[in-house]
């Protein structure tokens, strides 16, 4: 594959609308999934070891071979049952299981390889085409569909008190309080299994100095501290988000659009000694790329405002804090963007600290669309 | 001495900026080869993405011709044309760990007697503006 400088313009000599296809306007999606395996050519970094002809036809071979391989396995495994008799046991469901992801990741390959081949952009193109057509939602919607913008869905979002509607919450890092729920799990249960293994071999065994029991109490120290630090983790992860109440943010309009300005009213109810309240409009970049066998995402902020800032107050219970702000989308700016492996979003995150308690963060998810009065009828009469 | 195809694309905004909902108008010509080599010629208007995460594309409009489909009847290497709305979203972007590019792709494959086939492409790149009210 050769790849050309750009040149200067042809001049019009002629014009020639043949083979013109009529395409009407077709929303664009993303490519198809990164391979999951891939026999020859690695990639490093932006370069590839071998051509991307020789590794698709690597991945072609590889699975070809794998698919022949589980359909003939398929038909020995069925040949075999037929014979066997009328209960299946847990070895033939085994042997299913093997062949069936044999056969699965073999078709996928297959058609994996044809996609990248030289005919796959046709072929794509043709099925983003004929899944646009049937796309019911989409003509629901009037045709008007943004390609590769989130849209805002009505349904989804909750009425606001104040303004118009209230901002759906995006975080709480549950992947991190899950998986500090897990580890401290884990940990208690080795702790009491620790403990009755060596109480119960104290207690059944004449000869105290063997390992039966010394072992498990020489482990016990470490995985009671270990048990008891997970505790604390959780405790801290979990206190701020059960003694008090989320903060509610509502905003005058959704979705925004650049150069226009929005009222939101950030909303905390509870009896709480508040040492700072501050909430930033964001908009980052978020990008995952392969590493060898790892997926690895990036995030860079764009932009970040402080729009509201409090200090020092306290929230009395039944006067919660109700205090309305202005945030304004620059003109210039890059409207929130969804692909499979980048990302453009934009949010509101807030920033609480307060008394006895650690700092709680969360986020607050906006959609901006791009400003076109096509878009903003769009999301009007969505 | 064999020379590389040379591939021109014009686009109807000199300036190559655009907003969504215009009409592109792209012509494009393939020159410096024989008739009988070239066997295929495609046309995008695709956009995608570059920086720091894994690279995707979509095709907004796409069109393949080839010396099958014609028969042999037609040359590919003559001028050629097609237009196309173009669509609200996604508008090109510059950031730091993302760009977004729009560009007219046109890819021809080459196969020479006793030659095996040789892919050349061309992108233009254009910008796919915000709508501006004037």
């Amino acid at each position: 594959m050769v790849d050309q400088e750009p040149l200067p313009h042809s001049t019009w000599i002629n014009s020639h609308p043949a083979c013109i296809l009529p395409l009407s306007l077709v929303g664009s999606s993303p490519t198809l999934a990164r391979p999951l395996i891939r026999l020859i050519g690695k990639k490093r970094g932006r370069h590839h070891s071998v051509s991307h002809r020789v590794g698709m036809w690597g991945d072609f071979a590889f699975s070809l071979t794998l698919l022949i391989f589980g359909v003939l396995a398929g038909i020995a495994l069925i040949s075999r049952t037929r014979h066997s008799g009328p209960e299946l046991s847990v070895d033939i469901w085994l042997m299913a299981l093997v062949v069936l992801t044999f056969i699965i990741f073999g078709a996928q390959g297959l058609i994996r390889s044809i996609l990248q081949s030289r005919m796959g952009d046709g072929l794509r193109f043709s099925f983003q085409r004929n899944v646009t057509k049937f796309d019911f939602s989409q003509r629901v919607r009037g045709g008007l569909k943004l390609p590769n913008v989130p849209l805002f869905d009505t349904i989804l979002t909750s009425r606001g008190t104040v303004q118009k509607w209230r901002l759906p919450m995006t975080t709480g890092q549950p992947v991190k309080t899950l998986a500090v729920i897990i580890f401290f799990s884990i940990w208690v249960c080795i702790s009491v299994v620790l403990i009755y293994y060596s109480v119960s071999q104290y207690l059944g065994t004449e000869d105290e100095l063997h390992f039966s029991w010394w072992l498990p109490i020489l482990s016990l120290p470490p995985s009671i501290g270990l048990s008891i630090w997970a505790g604390r983790f959780l405790k801290d992860q979990l206190q701020g988000r059960i003694t008090i109440d989320p903060l509610k943010l509502e905003i005058s309009q959704q979705p925004l659009y650049p150069g226009q300005t929005y009222e939101v009213t950030a909303i905390q109810r509870g009896l709480l000694h508040v040492r700072s309240l501050r909430i930033f409009l964001v908009c980052e970049e978020i990008t995952s790329f392969h590493q060898g066998t790892d997926v690895r995402t990036e995030t860079h902020e764009v932009i970040r405002e402080r729009v509201f800032q409090q200090r020092r107050f306290e929230i009395k219970s039944g006067e919660p804090l109700k205090e309305t702000f202005q945030i304004e989308i620059p003109a210039d700016a890059m409207h929130s963007f969804q692909g499979h492996y980048n990302s453009l979003q934009w949010k509101l995150v807030s920033i609480g600290r307060y008394r006895d308690l650690p700092e709680i963060q969360r986020n607050y998810a906006l959609i901006v669309h791009p400003s076109s009065p096509l878009a903003r009828v769009e999301g009007e009469s969505s | 001495m064999n020379f590389d195809p040379l591939i021109s694309v014009k686009l109807n905004h000199a300036s190559r900026e655009y907003q969504p909902g215009d009409l592109l108008e792209c012509e494009y010509q393939i020159d410096a080869i024989d008739r009988d080599a070239l066997k295929s010629v495609e046309v995008a208007t695709m956009w995608y993405t570059s920086g720091k995460g894994d690279e995707e594309e979509a095709f907004h409009y796409y069109e393949r011709q080839t010396t099958r489909n014609t028969n042999g009847e037609v040359d590919l290497r003559e001028l050629s044309h097609f237009s196309t709305e173009l669509p609200l979203s996604p508008l090109s972007y510059a950031g730091t760990n993302l760009n977004i590019i729009w560009c007219v792709r046109v890819r021809i494959v080459v196969q020479s007697i006793d030659q095996p086939p040789k892919e050349f492409k061309y992108s233009q790149p254009f910008q796919l503006h915000a709508y501006q009210s004037t």
